[in-house]
């Protein structure tokens, strides 16, 4: 086992544990500086995949986009049917939620409107799933990059685009980028609907 | 935010196209992919950091929060590979 394959994994938990012991205000200083942190990392993917142009258009176009954001969607309402079973949430939140794909600055503030506890479970737990994609696709990605992109949900046009591109290559960040934008763009439709 | 989002994408792709057309130089692209592992390492930490925050001040029931951060995904990597093992 190589420590530096699981870097990604080690740095995530040492923030978990220092965001334990820090003072809120720091924390809140710090998710405003995310966005632009954000943009930057999207700038820096940008510039990465200016090398391999051609590689990232044809992922764009891939057949397989389809696949997965079926896959994706499907997975997330199955979990939402079964999450309204075994969980204090009901049916249509449970949808909401799951179906929410890691977008949880959208899932959270929605949600949290109508049930502010709801609100904080999507919020929380689309967090977790960006988090678990950022920290294991890289180890994920060797056995099968596609996989990690269902993981990752609607934050593969985003946040996690770059350890996309950087891991399992430009055609595959194409395919990516074109599956988080259709989510996005599924989700932000579905979710009003599903939990009106 | 899709437009930032775009836009950031769009402004490195012209940026990397302007460099490789310019400077020709084959260690860019070695610098690019150091910078991208930089960035990225310093976004899972915020990420990580921000998680812990909200972990530690929030008071969800346990069984919710992990059901919801876990399944979702898993049942989405589940589905994909039960359509791929059907489809051959």
């Amino acid at each position: 086992m190589k420590l530096a394959n699981y870097i990604t994994v080690i740095v995530f938990f040492a923030g978990l544990l220092m965001g334990m012991g820090t003072p809120t205000p720091i924390t809140n200083t710090l998710a405003s500086l995310t966005n632009s942190l954000l943009l930057f990392l999207l700038f820096v993917a940008g510039y990465y995949l200016a090398f391999h142009l051609e590689e990232f258009y044809y992922g764009l176009r891939d057949p397989q986009v389809a696949l997965l954001v079926s896959s994706t969607l499907i997975g997330g309402g199955l979990a939402g049917l079964l999450g309204s079973l075994v969980t204090s949430l009901p049916l249509r939140e449970s949808l909401a939620v799951s179906i929410a794909s890691g977008w949880y600055s959208f899932a959270g503030a929605y949600i949290g409107a109508y049930d502010p506890l709801g609100g904080l479970v999507a919020f929380v737990g689309n967090l977790v799933r960006e988090a678990l994609t950022l920290a294991i696709y890289p180890v994920l990605s060797r056995k099968d990059p596609l996989l990690g992109v269902t993981l990752g949900g609607a934050t593969t046009m985003d946040t996690s685009l770059g350890i996309i591109a950087r891991h399992a290559g430009p055609r595959i960040a194409g395919v990516a980028f074109a599956h988080g934008l259709i989510i996005t763009l599924l989700i932000s439709l579905l979710i009003p609907i599903i939990y009106p | 935010m899709a437009t930032e989002i775009i836009a950031a994408l769009g402004l490195g792709v012209i940026t990397g196209v302007l460099v490789r057309f310019f400077l020709r130089s084959e260690k860019l692209e070695e610098y690019s992919s150091v910078l991208l592992e930089a960035v990225i390492l310093v976004l899972i930490l915020v990420a990580g950091i921000e998680l812990g925050s909200r972990l530690a001040t929030s008071h969800i029931g346990t069984c919710d929060l992990f059901y919801y951060s876990f399944l979702p995904g898993l049942s989405s990597m589940a589905v994909l590979l039960l359509v791929r093992r059907v489809s051959k």
